[in-house]
């Protein structure tokens, strides 16, 4: 069993639902308990996060993309935090998930040195390493409906972007969707084999000079429907 | 603020200073950052994060007071026109959903002198709020209100 | 990377006093076979040894400082199976019950058989310490200034070169023996100084080196689009992507940790501080004022000194590939 997630980074419009979800949720759970904030009120406000939403850019105006990157722990197959972790604290379990022992962790920092996507952050009010849990204490809840048995930033997710299941059933929708989309690892190079995966970005919209044709479509049942669709549009909008 | 990196650089401002919005109605002083995802002639933010110094039972020195600014301050409550006995004044707003009409305020962007730093207009602060502001938070465990509402079947 | 004061005394104290200690071991067990005489009386040579031990002791001691969580210090021993960290632990411990029971031997005068043994032993542990203690590093792929074998090879040198220069401070200069002691020491120092050099060099290319296209995925460029209606995009050529927003406005964990950059005027000065202090120091004692028990005093003192210059400049020269999240173009 492989459980991990798939975040469509075309989808993704960075609204951070995603990162507040995850934050609000552990702040109820018993697994890594309430995810610390330092100085909340004041001028350094700083605290613990399993998922950040980060922003890039890719190309130049007025052919450029903006990226938005949610990161959180890839539960990698090979993990290198679970390697050299000297206590044990850091585990793989045997549906995947990577997590942490609260309570043989020595607070090294070791595994934050060996993951390379900083997905484990230290409290430092309980001098723990913690990070995400793929929610395992929802996907496993019978308390819940079924629906509802996944982790709270994909039950978050506005526009539908992150998706949840085991790579390891081809059938799955998260498995279908790497297979279709070419889903891609991150720094794969580096050999850990993380499961998660991400969906890639369309390109920029083509700004198209003047003289670029539009070919017309052949006539289809489906644009026929749209053109409907426009009509009607057109004529509710007087 | 997000500014085209190329204007930016034509106005002689790089990533992070802080420089003078000004339009028609106010000025007020923000942080640029560059970007190419934006149009060349065209600043945008993320409005309200500014606040005035202890809303939200902040401290007076959080950065919400302290660095963040507030586009109202140059937007103008009413469009021009007449003012005067028996006329009503229209309101600068979006006729169909009433919102602030951000997207046809003409801004000027110049650079700040040195030393000319940190949010302005500034306010005096809100009188202190009766809360608690811990410097460690840890937001308490409770019986989660998602599994209490999805157990009542 | 942050520089932690604990780690990096850790290091160097713990680092010197397995080189004294093996160094010590090495030359008794030179001695006892006969290929040498004696460096110093056995009560000396048995100081030598204790010194070596103590500043492995408060290494040990240091580096548990570092703990965030010290409480289950305890179970750091138990996943030596994959753990450097796991592995060091437990030759650190073997290395300092072994020692001990070495300095008993030396100073009871036990049988050469158990002394000979009981130096084979400590040699061997003192090096897997040391060798164990820099896979710690050298393990990381993360970090490409840290995974290579350079990384071990310069611990180890640098190791020898402080300690043998403590046992030579404890030692001095009574005869033919003590005096191969301060060569070997200098040996090591000049092997280390090129170590280091060599080190520096390899830092500069870009062997290794991730850019942040490959860290978000758009090294080949970014997919056309496909809009129906209209003829497919040409394909694009490879973009340069920039890291637009962190998504928080202050620190954070990461960015203490790892997005720490000193400025380059500090980095002279330690640059400067190691050569001197670290190096220059120790070998013109080494070389000339080998009688004077003062100058051994200032010469360890000026190395520890260096050594955590040269430190401090090994956890701010890494770069690790969370920082291409942050905002750096390559490691």
């Amino acid at each position: 069993m492989k459980l991990g997630l798939l975040i469509d980074l075309d989808t993704c419009v960075g609204c951070h639902a995603c990162a507040t979800a995850c934050k609000e949720w552990n702040g109820a759970s018993a697994i890594s308990g309430p995810l610390s904030d330092y100085d909340p009120y004041g001028a350094d406000p700083s605290g613990v996060w399993f998922n950040r939403v980060r922003h890039y850019e890719v190309g130049t105006y007025p052919d450029s993309k903006t990226i938005n990157y949610p990161m959180s722990c890839l539960h990698c197959a090979d993990a290198a935090c679970v390697t050299v972790c000297p206590t044990g604290a850091s585990y793989k379990r045997d549906d995947g998930i990577v997590l942490v022992d609260q309570d043989k962790c020595i607070g090294c920092n070791l595994c934050a040195w060996a993951c390379p996507y900083g997905a484990r952050e230290l409290d430092e009010s309980t001098g723990c390493m913690k990070k995400c849990t793929l929610c395992v204490d929802r996907i496993y809840d019978e308390r819940l409906p079924v629906a509802e048995r996944q982790p709270a930033c994909v039950l978050a997710c506005p526009t539908h972007a992150r998706h949840f299941g085991d790579y390891d059933d081809p059938d799955s929708a998260v498995s279908r969707m790497t297979a279709e989309r070419g889903g891609f690892r991150l720094l794969e190079e580096l050999g850990y084999a993380p499961v998660n995966r991400y969906l890639p970005p369309r390109a920029p919209p083509v700004v198209l000079p003047e003289s670029d044709p539009i070919v017309a479509e052949p006539a289809t049942s489906a644009s026929a429907l749209m053109r409907l669709v426009q009509l009607a549009r057109g004529a509710l909008s007087r | 603020m997000y500014v085209n990196v190329v204007t930016a650089a034509a106005l002689g401002i790089a990533d992070g200073d802080w420089t003078w919005l000004e339009s028609q109605h106010g000025k007020l002083r923000c942080r640029i950052r560059t970007m190419e995802g934006v149009e060349p002639n065209t600043v945008w933010t993320w409005n309200a994060i500014g606040k005035i110094p202890g809303a939200w039972g902040l401290r007076t020195d959080a950065p919400e007071a302290t660095e963040g600014f507030l586009l109202n301050h140059l937007i103008a409550e009413h469009l021009p026109g007449n003012v005067g006995e028996g006329t009503r004044r229209m309101m600068n707003s979006d006729p169909i959903t009433g919102q602030a009409a951000w997207f046809d305020l003409r801004v000027k962007l110049t650079k700040c002198a040195p030393g000319e730093t940190g949010a302005w207009p500034r306010f005096d602060p809100l009188p202190a709020a009766a809360v608690e502001r811990p410097a460690v938070l840890r937001w308490p465990q409770w019986a989660n209100p998602q599994v209490a509402r999805s157990s009542a079947t | 990377m942050k520089p932690a004061l604990s780690v990096m005394v850790f290091t160097v104290l713990s680092g010197a006093g397995l080189g004294a200690l093996g160094i010590v071991a090495l030359f008794e067990l030179a001695s006892i076979v006969g290929v040498i005489d004696p460096i110093a009386p056995a009560a000396v040579v048995s100081l030598a040894a204790i010194v070596g031990l103590i500043l492995v002791i408060a290494g040990l001691c240091s580096s548990v400082i570092h703990l965030a969580n010290p409480k289950n210090a305890w179970r750091a021993a138990s996943r030596w199976r994959t753990s450097w960290l796991s592995r060091e632990a437990i030759v650190a411990v073997a290395t300092i019950i072994v020692a001990t029971l070495y300095v008993v031997a030396i100073r009871e005068q036990m049988h050469p058989l158990w002394r000979s043994l009981l130096a084979l032993a400590t040699m061997v542990l003192a090096s897997a310490t040391l060798y164990c203690t820099a896979m710690i590093y050298a393990s990381l792929k993360p970090v490409r200034q840290w995974y290579t074998p350079r990384v071990p090879l310069n611990y180890l040198l640098l190791g020898y070169a402080s300690g043998a220069l403590v046992a030579a401070a404890v030692v001095r200069g009574h005869g033919i023996a003590a005096t191969l002691l301060a060569a070997v020491a200098l040996a090591a120092f000049a092997l280390a100084a090129l170590a280091k050099l060599d080190y520096w060099r390899f830092l500069q290319g870009p062997s290794g080196s991730l850019t942040i296209e490959q860290a978000i995925g758009v090294q080949h460029g970014v997919a056309p689009q496909s809009v129906p209606g209209r003829a497919p995009a040409p394909q694009r050529s490879v973009m340069s992507a920039r890291l637009l927003d962190a998504g928080h406005s202050r620190h954070t964990f990461l960015t203490d940790e790892f997005v720490y950059t000193e400025r380059s005027r500090i980095r002279k000065l330690l640059q400067a501080a190691m050569w001197i202090a670290g190096f220059l120091v120790p070998i013109l004692w080494l070389l000339f004022g080998l009688a004077s028990w003062q100058g051994g005093v200032l010469a360890c003192v000026a190395c520890m000194i260096g050594l955590l210059a040269e430190r401090w400049l090994f956890f701010a020269d890494a770069r690790h590939t969370v920082r291409l999240y942050h905002g750096d173009r390559r490691t």
